[in-house]
């Protein structure tokens, strides 16, 4: 019972004899509560405060019964989203188990708030069937059969075949595909010291578009918006209730709103934050660029664009030189072709297309306006995500915040770097130096980033093959388009040599590996992390949190899993055991990078690092750290240890415009361009006179009087071949620091989409382009519809909490929702059973009437429908998460995939009573097998939107049923693929240098062989995308 | 009564809880208001039994006694319809008419069940139960076309209504809320009346009224939750 609630005469008759319990009033906890004895709850109902830190390591609460109980609180990071937000375990002091996990209040980034996703981590920690010990497979791959195996084992076999193959020059043949990374260039260190290309993600089914779209403008490819200061926020995302990272940005915005900022949403979705939005703007999808363009045509009519910001810190000049060299360069005719490129764009376009009102685009395009520079916008990812041209919805989406001066501002969105920690790790390796063309292949030289979608259909092509596969909390069967195809290739051990799976759960993927690793959650691992939730930097510890209690009571422990539950393991010392086999003699140069930074042995010859020692490098170098540290009299690990966050900075606005040292100028080979763009000569110094210098040793006016002297060097477009680095730019005859573009300013104009054969201004600018689900190509009329596949439920983990009893009850199902006019045309209610016909297969769901989505969309979640096959003979049951995977009937011939439903979700017997408790049946269906790839000739984004078809079940129909044909997946696959512009770029380059890649090879002349078309791809083999699929 | 009991308790997502509707009793609430109507009925009733096995029928049939009977037996006639207009989102039970609309088909109700009564044996109950039928079908019909055939406030009203009349359950409707409920009962009433006598007849309209009023409050209830609140 709440507090200030009052009894009626009734009830407390009624307690008095004993009709109904005391505990609304008489509790002994409540006796207490009066007492001195505990802090009792605040007037509001509000709790007061969280434990003070310095009691955490020894603090007394009481149960419900009232019984004192001694826990102490280990913090550690959720690993539940990307946002990793800071979570503090109650360990019981006298059993030694987490009790509950509730927020860390020293986490900058969430503040002691949390979303259910971080609490129900305990679940996954009590999972009944969670997986324990590795397992390795006991028959053909995919049959179901397990062995539980040691550590050692798998250590020796699968070190023993990577040290073969990196011997033989194959190394681009051993991947690591992760799906929720959760940490902060770990990874990128293991693999710059194994020497391979081998680093896979998840991206280009996420946020390829929006990346792309962003990266255009300044090579920063993702927003962090400073919403609580905020006057206006523009969001293409659900960011109240899900989305990266909405927990913090969710706190940030309702910050922003309660003191006075407005909040305008476009999805065609009634989220719970368009509900919440002062302008739900329900677009059509794929229509949201022509809306945004619009708002940009109103800002400049109306003349509420920042002439100052624009006209220092955009590329029009440039844009001007290349697309209309017969016009005087001057700003205002800058203005005058802006109006011209962009006419038909007015508000009225923009409501035909999107099918919202005129009045409204203007009026939110106005508040953005006098909003100005506190204006923050972002999308994450939705409509960038769903069609084909997303990208430019990001792009056009941050042209309003160039025409606005909202680029890193107060109130403003900056680049995400700018508000992200960088550590500095210990023996770093040079950076490696191939090119794994089944990752970054020519056909997509701006893929932002690795063509991950399509990895089975290059296998199926015969473009290479995988000696190892990792799959990292990763999988594609299931996330992924097609999962069928992935199926294919994953069975295929011609294809993949052998496949790893590293995860905390079951997952369909493990179905199908040699060897299913089980590694922690977020309190029985070790990584930092840091994300742009607010204008400051802030680092996170996810540490190992019974580990870390047993050592503060006096444990020797060396190993991580001898403090987790079973033999759960973590990936940070697994790939240092695993990188220190793989080079036992240290021939391959790979060992020396996981030596200690601190020790060595007796005789003198390196040691192997310990976790301890990494972290320990990493927050030793932090200067910040060392100073709080120095403060508690403590060292920055154990501060970071009992503390669990680091804020490094706050408020870090506009840093673009940090000044430079004039004396940059004087430098040998710097000079500046005649866009005030500060290069240096990169390369033979010797030759630098060649390339249009115009004028040099130029004299400039100084605000104080100085006279700055530099070279000013006309480059001549695109026709040199020496490279520059961007060192700043002139602004106002001062040197800052501007933008990592290829201009140090605002990409309005992409010379480098120009140079590599996207001359039109459809890419070359901010743009419109109609998208594949655009109404001109749906047929209405004879029962097609937009699919919109891709919201997210707030409870949710993609493929990680089906074993999250707390989850699992809340959510379970993933209805389609239909409009009531579609309804009612489709002659269907709530309930009823519809087939939604895919390009590629069909699957049979129930629907939801509802009026809370456009007409002419279906939508459903991306979540729900996981699955487990029933094959009870096993030794070890594969599968488990009896809370949210339903069974079911595989069935295959050829290309053709079936899967039906066998059994929904049912009570179970485990040590778990709750288990016992299920009253829900459903666990919904896995629509993601059906869908089509649809990767963007440009982005490489997974295009997740769909033309389907939708028609009331037939009578062989049953929930839950998929059908595909994976051969015409290939055939769409083989569509898309044929629209791209492949590289060979300018100078047979693979990629623009400029754009970011992961794991990028070296970019400095002499060590880039790995862009170059001809450079080495790490295999024996080379593929040859002239020829015909297959050819060799 | 009784059965009445068993079934709202056993319709509590909670029934073994069914107590803390009175225990800890939300007065906003008229389902709690309804139990206490329902309980206070109850409890009458079993004390009127219990004077009829004393043989106190002097007390049972003074007229205190009876009104006090006659405001519980209303009360718990008409207090669902309160109920009903408290579900906010169903627009078409939010009709001013419909504590009267079910009074009237307690009326109805009643004089079907009590006529029956008086067919099996309890001859004085079958005159003034006919006549309470006979009126109390008549309103009824009016009250019918009073709340579903005149125009509604709001949209969802009237597509209630609609789907009601035209939609869905017209056939429900029209046969048997109307037509078996209404017509038929009516008809063969006047032919008794005209034959004199028959009571196979008679007892044809008094089982055709309770039926048809089912079908009618099939339509009344389900209808309106057929419509999407978002």
């Amino acid at each position: 019972m709440g507090h200030g609630y009052e009894l009626s005469r009734i009830e407390t008759i009624a307690e008095r004899v004993g009709l109904l319990s005391e505990r609304s009033t008489n509790t002994v906890k409540q006796q207490q509560g009066s007492s001195d004895r505990i802090t009792p709850i605040a007037e509001n109902g509000r709790l007061t405060d969280y434990p003070d830190p310095a009691d955490w390591h020894d603090l007394v609460e009481y149960d419900s019964s009232g019984e004192p109980r001694e826990y102490s609180l280990v913090p550690t990071a959720c690993f539940n989203c990307e946002a990793g937000c800071g979570l503090l375990t109650y360990i019981d002091t006298e059993s030694g188990e987490i009790r509950k996990i509730e927020g860390n209040p020293e986490h900058p980034g969430s503040r002691g708030k949390n979303c259910a996703k971080g609490p129900a981590t305990i679940n996954q920690l009590t999972d009944p069937q969670r997986i324990l010990h590795p397992l390795k497979r006991d028959g053909p791959r995919g049959s179901g059969q397990w062995t539980q195996v040691s550590w050692n084992e798998v250590l020796s076999d699968i070190a023993g075949r990577m040290r073969e193959t990196i011997a033989d020059d194959r190394g681009n043949e051993i991947t690591y595909h992760v799906g929720r990374p959760g940490h902060e260039d770990y990874m990128d260190r293991v693999i710059d010291a194994w020497g391979v290309d081998g680093h896979n993600s998840h991206t280009n089914i996420c946020s390829a578009g929006a990346r792309a779209g962003y990266s255009f403008w300044h090579k920063y490819d993702r927003p962090s918006a400073d919403f609580a200061n905020a006057e206006f926020i523009l969001l293409l995302s659900a960011h109240l209730e899900s989305g990266h990272y909405f927990n913090p940005h969710a706190q940030r915005i309702m910050e922003g709103m309660q003191n006075g900022g407005e909040l305008a949403v476009l999805d065609p979705r009634l989220s719970n934050t368009a509900a919440m939005a002062d302008y739900w703007l329900p677009t059509q999808p794929g229509s949201e660029a022509a809306v945004l363009l619009a708002m940009a045509t109103v800002l400049i009519d109306e003349e509420l664009y920042d002439r100052e910001f624009v006209e220092n810190w955009v590329n029009w000049q440039q844009f001007l030189d290349e697309e209309y060299p017969d016009r005087e360069r001057t700003f205002e005719t800058y203005i005058r072709t802006l109006q011209e490129i962009y006419a038909q764009f007015t508000p009225e376009y923009a409501a035909s297309e999107s099918g919202v009102d005129a009045d409204t685009i203007e009026t939110v395009a106005r508040k953005i306006g006098m909003a100005g520079h506190r204006y923050a916008s972002h999308i994450w990812r939705s409509a960038a995500s769903g069609n084909r041209g997303g990208w430019q919805v990001s792009r056009t989406l941050h042209f309003l915040s160039v025409l606005t001066d909202a680029v890193g501002t107060k109130g403003g969105t900056s680049p995400n770097a700018w508000h992200k920690f960088t550590p500095q790790l210990p023996n770093e390796p040079p950076r490696q130096t191939l090119w794994d063309e089944l990752q970054l292949p020519p056909e997509y030289p701006f893929a932002h980033y690795e063509m991950s979608e399509l990895l089975p259909y290059f296998l199926k092509e015969g473009r290479g093959t995988l000696s190892m596969y990792f799959t990292r909390v990763f999988n594609p069967v299931y996330t992924y388009p097609d999962g069928f195809s992935w199926i294919e290739a994953l069975i295929d051990e011609e294809k993949i040599g052998m496949h790893v799976a590293l995860t905390p759960t079951w997952n369909e993927t493990a179905y199908f590996a040699d060897y299913v690793l089980p590694m922690g959650h977020s309190p029985e691992r070790h990584d930092i992390q840091s994300q742009e939730t607010h204008a400051g930097t802030w680092v996170t510890y996810r540490q190992p949190v019974l580990r870390e209690y047993k050592e503060r009571v006096g444990a020797d422990i060396e190993y991580t899993y001898e403090a987790n539950p079973g033999d759960v393991w973590e990936e940070d010392e697994f790939w240092i055991e695993l990188s220190w086999q793989i080079d036992t003699d240290g021939d391959l140069g790979i060992r020396e990078h996981f030596d200690s930074p601190y020790r060595e042995s007796a005789n003198g010859e390196p040691v192997k690092m310990t976790i301890d020692e990494y972290y320990r490098y990493v927050f030793e170098q932090e200067e910040g750290l060392q100073e709080l540290a120095a403060e508690h009299e403590t060292t920055p690990l154990e501060y970071i240890k009992h503390y669990g966050a680091f804020q490094a900075s706050t408020n870090e606005y506009a840093l673009h415009e940090t000044p430079l040292d004039p004396d940059i100028l004087n430098e040998e080979c710097v000079f500046v361009d005649q866009y005030g763009t500060i290069r240096r000569w990169l390369g033979d110094s010797n030759n630098q006179t060649d390339l249009g210098r115009q004028s040099a040793d130029s004299d400039r006016g100084y605000d104080d009087g100085v006279t700055l002297k530099y070279d000013e060097v006309t480059l001549n477009g695109g026709s040199t071949q020496r490279e520059t680095e961007i060192l700043g730019v002139m602004v106002d005859g001062e040197p800052k620091g501007g933008f990592p573009s290829p201009t140090g300013k605002q990409q309005f104009y992409s010379k480098t989409l120009a140079d590599w054969g996207w001359d039109d201004p459809e890419y070359t600018l901010p743009h419109y382009l109609k998208s594949h689900v655009h109404p001109e190509n749906i047929d209405y009329e004879n029962g097609e519809l937009v699919f919109v596949p891709t919201f997210r439920l707030p409870t949710q983990i993609h493929s990680r909490s089906s074993n999250s009893k707390y989850l699992e009850e809340i959510s379970h199902n993933n209805p389609m929702w239909m409009h009531t006019k579609d309804a009612d045309r489709l002659g269907c209610e709530t309930g009823y059973l519809i087939r939604l016909e895919t390009e590629i297969g069909y699957f049979v769901n129930e629907v939801w009437v509802t009026e809370s989505i456009k007409p002419g969309l279906v939508a459903m979640s991306h979540h729900m429908g996981q699955w487990k096959v029933d094959r009870a003979d096993g030794e070890t049951e594969e599968g488990g998460d009896g809370f949210g995977k339903v069974t079911v009937d595989l069935d295959n011939q050829d290309s053709q995939w079936g899967m039906r439903q066998v059994a929904g979700i049912s009570p179970f017997e485990s040590s778990d009573p709750d288990s016992e408790r299920i009253w829900w049946t459903d666990g919904g269906v896995a629509q993601n097998l059906t869908h089509a790839p649809h990767p963007d000739p440009l982005s490489g984004m997974h295009c997740w939107h769909q033309k389907v078809r939708v028609r009331p079940a037939t009578e062989d129909d049953y929930y839950g049923d998929i059908y595909v044909d994976t051969s015409q997946a290939f055939e769409i696959y083989r569509e898309w693929l044929s629209d791209t512009n492949p590289a060979p770029g300018p100078n047979r380059l693979r990629r623009p240098k400029w754009l970011k890649r992961p794991i990028a090879p070296p970019t400095e002349p002499g060590e880039d062989d790995a862009w170059y078309m001809d450079g080495p791809v790490g295999r024996n083999e080379r593929w040859n995308t002239d020829g015909p699929p297959g050819d060799q | 009564m009784a059965l009445t009991g068993f079934l709202l308790v056993a319709d509590l997502e909670r029934p073994k809880r069914f107590h803390w509707v009175l225990l800890r009793p939300n007065w906003q609430s008229w389902l709690v208001k309804g139990a206490y109507i329902i309980t206070a009925f109850g409890g009458f009733l079993a004390l009127l039994v219990l004077g009829w096995v004393l043989g106190l029928d002097a007390l049972i049939t003074h007229s205190t006694t009876l009104l006090v009977g006659a405001g519980l037996a209303t009360a718990t006639a008409v207090y669902t319809a309160f109920l009903f207009s408290q579900s906010k989102g169903r627009d078409l039970w939010q009709s001013p008419a419909m504590p009267i609309h079910m009074f009237t088909q307690a009326i109805v109700a009643g004089g079907a069940t009590t006529a029956l009564l008086g067919l099996a044996g309890f001859d004085a109950l079958l005159a003034p139960s006919r006549i309470a039928l006979a009126g109390g079908l008549v309103v009824h019909a009016v009250l019918i076309a009073s709340e579903i055939f005149t125009p509604h406030q709001t949209e969802d009203a009237e597509e209630a209504a609609a789907r009601i009349t035209r939609g869905r359950f017209e056939r429900v409707f029209w046969l048997g809320g109307v037509g078996v409920g209404i017509g038929l009962p009516l008809l063969l009433l006047a032919v008794s009346v005209v034959m004199g006598g028959l009571p196979a007849v008679g007892a044809g309209a008094d089982v055709m009224a309770l039926a048809g009023l089912f079908a009618y409050e099939y339509c009344w209830i389900i209808a309106p939750q057929t419509i999407s609140l978002a």
